[in-house]
């Protein structure tokens, strides 16, 4: 099968066309990213999958109201997200799941925030391996937590990597907000998080959030991903 | 000037990077690749984009009538005709109630009506440019089917029972009872309404419910009542240790509503 190489816009331009194949080669090319945002957002495979599902339906049927003032995959993480938190809205139920039983043993293991800054750490050792994966669940189980606008704009924002900006234009709002939002779980976050995230030993200069790779987002004059 | 609380700075970068690691990395799961390329098979059935506005809520499927006056009657009429044009050509449309053994239990009523009604509630008209039966695909045809009604009043499902696991468990089990129970099957509980009188044509049908046939997938079909129009209730093959709900509109197969409900 050969490779599509239209641009996005090309693709729902296409689709608005008339070619019924083009946006589910769209909506292909950009499925994962938008299926790890709808996992993080909804808290559970199942939800997230049926938020995917509504807004992957909801771009098909709107994709003629694109007006080309965003990059496509704006747009189309713009339609995922409103429609993953129009469920969480509708179900007005709060994803939770139960936070470590005993904290004091993840602070015993000491700062696991140096070990997440620290290059070249023992990035293969099983106990290693064993505290970063209890460490995503309680972070994960703490994200559950914020309300769901808190919770988009920080999956977006610190997970996935958008700026500011982006992410403004994904969830309809001012960037003021999108900011103040994320600020508002962190410092939540932060709180539930404690014990699992002490303080640094002093001197020790934090690195800034890493960006997410560049190649998960191409550009909107870019062909398919190799 | 220095940070007025340098701490807090620091800890909201130690939570950025928390963040950033627990990031989600893994692709899309096969089956529910499967299951977003069906419902976009499903949606190219239906035939051209209608341009809606951002600012109409696309997603609010509830408001049938608002959705009927926004859409464009003769593409939903069109696939709708060729559907009844294939199901004549073809005689018997589709088969059991069941393509692959959902619940694992043998298709009990039948799941499927032959051709519009003359009280179906979707007129279609004669038009003689409408595609023909030679111009549809076998494999579209052959996926044609709508359920029977098997009670005599109407099974109504509402916009809540997709709120919550215990309701999609309920309406999943509407699969079981109406396979088992056949007429004797009474309005879905948690919907009674007091007094509604059985709606019954002359045949003994129950005539609250025509439907089309249509695109509706695979799995268990329920016919159901769903803002005061017929709609499909459609239970898919299990994957796992869930299975999917979809609330599906007559004739065309448009998704009304989903959702994912465990097994467990």
């Amino acid at each position: 099968m050969s490779e599509d190489l239209r641009t996005d816009a090309d693709l729902l331009a296409a689709h608005v066309a008339g070619d019924t194949s083009a946006f589910g080669v769209l909506f292909a090319r950009h499925r994962d990213r938008l299926w790890a945002v709808a996992v993080r957002t909804m808290g559970n495979p199942e939800d997230a999958a049926d938020g995917l599902q509504d807004g992957m339906i909801a771009a098909y049927r709107r994709a003629g109201s694109f007006r080309g003032d965003a990059a496509v995959t704006t747009w189309l993480h713009r339609v995922v997200v409103n429609a993953c938190l129009d469920r969480l809205r509708a179900a007005k139920v709060r994803r939770t799941e139960a936070l470590p039983d005993d904290l004091e043993e993840y602070a015993g293991r000491g700062s696991m925030v140096t070990s997440v800054t620290e290059s070249g750490s023992d990035a293969g050792d099983p106990a290693d391996l064993s505290v970063r994966a209890e460490r995503r669940r309680a972070v994960l189980a703490a994200l559950a937590l914020l309300p769901a606008e808190q919770r988009a704009a920080l999956v977006l924002v610190d997970m996935e990597g958008y700026s500011v900006a982006e992410v403004a234009q994904m969830l309809d709002c001012p960037e003021g907000t999108v900011k103040s939002r994320c600020s508002r779980g962190r410092t939540r976050l932060a709180a539930l998080l404690g014990a699992l995230a002490p303080r640094v030993d002093e001197g020790h200069t934090p690195s800034r959030n890493p960006r997410a790779a560049a190649a998960v987002r191409p550009g909107e004059g870019t062909t398919a991903p190799p | 000037m220095p940070d007025p609380d340098p701490q807090a700075h620091d800890r909201e970068d130690d939570v950025r990077r928390l963040l950033a690691e627990a990031r989600h990395d893994g692709p899309v799961p096969v089956n529910v690749a499967a299951r977003l390329d069906r419902v976009l098979e499903q949606l190219a059935a239906v035939g051209p984009v209608e341009v809606v506005s951002e600012q109409e809520p696309a997603e609010d499927l509830d408001d049938l009538d608002a959705h009927r006056r926004r859409r464009r009657a003769r593409n939903l009429l069109l696939a709708a005709a060729a559907v009844v044009v294939v199901g004549v050509g073809l005689g018997q449309l589709g088969g059991p109630a069941t393509d692959s053994g959902s619940d694992g239990s043998a298709a009990g009523g039948s799941s499927y009506v032959t051709t519009s009604d003359a009280d179906a509630s979707e007129a279609v008209p004669q038009d003689e440019s409408l595609p023909s039966a030679e111009n549809y695909s076998g494999s579209l045809a052959k996926r044609l089917r709508a359920p029977e009604p098997t009670s005599p009043r109407p099974v109504v499902v509402r916009d809540r029972d997709f709120a919550s696991t215990d309701r999609l468990r309920a309406l999943r089990e509407l699969s079981t009872m109406t396979r088992s129970l056949g007429s004797t099957v009474e309005e879905y509980p948690a919907d009674a309404r007091a007094g509604d009188r059985p709606m019954l044509d002359s045949a003994g049908r129950a005539s609250w419910y025509a439907c089309k046939s249509g695109p509706y997938g695979e799995g268990h079909l329920v016919a159901v009542q769903y803002d005061a129009h017929p709609a499909v209730l459609a239970i898919r093959p299990a994957t796992g240790d869930s299975t999917v709900v979809e609330l599906l509109r007559c004739g065309s197969g448009a998704v009304l509503r989903s959702a994912t409900v465990p097994l467990s």
